[in-house]
């Protein structure tokens, strides 16, 4: 799945976030298609599931998602 | 050493499997509890033809942002009798490398303890099997 793909897919999940987190709490999302295919507890669970029905691909993203840190000091813009 | 401990580190030798299911790169981890998640050289999942599954904004040393991009990823490493998906965060680095961080995602399993004089990261299912085993 390309970057414009996924951008697409994150637009969606942004739009139904408030009522996945109220559903279903803290959870891994798949979305595909611009649609909640399933919710997971594990990512490798979702991860595994991904790769086993979505050949083109799909967005998997925690509702408590945040920014991470990395000690990096040399990375390209 | 008890079921469930393992002593290794600082690197520690690691695979991860490509998208055709077969092929593997092998790469050299490091822990890094400095990082939040596992961080890699974004060329590696794009050479193995890896899933991307998310992007992410990711906030580096110097406290500036950049996006990254994740991929879901096969892992093995032989030492810690690992074997499980986990997210790459595929970053744009200066230089290619096959060097990746091992972050606190990675760890969130494990109670682990660092023994500076030896240089090595004990690492243990339970704390009480870690006490059991190594002190």
């Amino acid at each position: 799945m390309n970057a414009a793909d996924l951008e697409r897919e994150i637009r969606a999940y942004e739009a139904m976030l408030p009522e996945l987190q109220k559903q279903h709490g803290a959870v891994w999302a798949v979305v595909a298609q611009e649609k909640l295919v399933r919710t997971f507890t594990a990512f490798a669970d979702a991860a595994r599931f991904v790769n086993a029905h979505h050949a083109d691909g799909a967005l998997i993203r925690h509702t408590n998602q945040h920014k991470e840190t990395a000690p990096f000091v040399e990375i390209c813009a | 050493m008890s079921f469930g401990s393992w002593v290794t580190g600082p690197q520690i030798d690691m695979t991860v499997r490509g998208a055709d299911g077969t092929s593997t790169q092998a790469l050299i981890g490091i822990i890094d509890t400095g990082a939040s998640v596992i961080c890699t050289d974004r060329r590696i999942p794009v050479r193995l033809g890896l899933t991307a599954i998310n992007l992410k904004t990711m906030i580096v040393a110097d406290g500036s942002e950049v996006e990254a991009t994740v991929f879901a990823g096969e892992l093995t490493i032989p030492a810690l009798d690992f074997q499980d998906w986990v997210e790459l965060h595929g970053m744009a680095m200066k230089s290619e490398t096959n060097r990746v961080l091992l972050g606190r995602s990675f760890m969130a399993p494990y109670h682990v303890t660092y023994a500076g004089p030896e240089e090595r990261f004990y690492f243990s299912r339970s704390p009480g099997r870690l006490a059991e085993a190594e002190y």
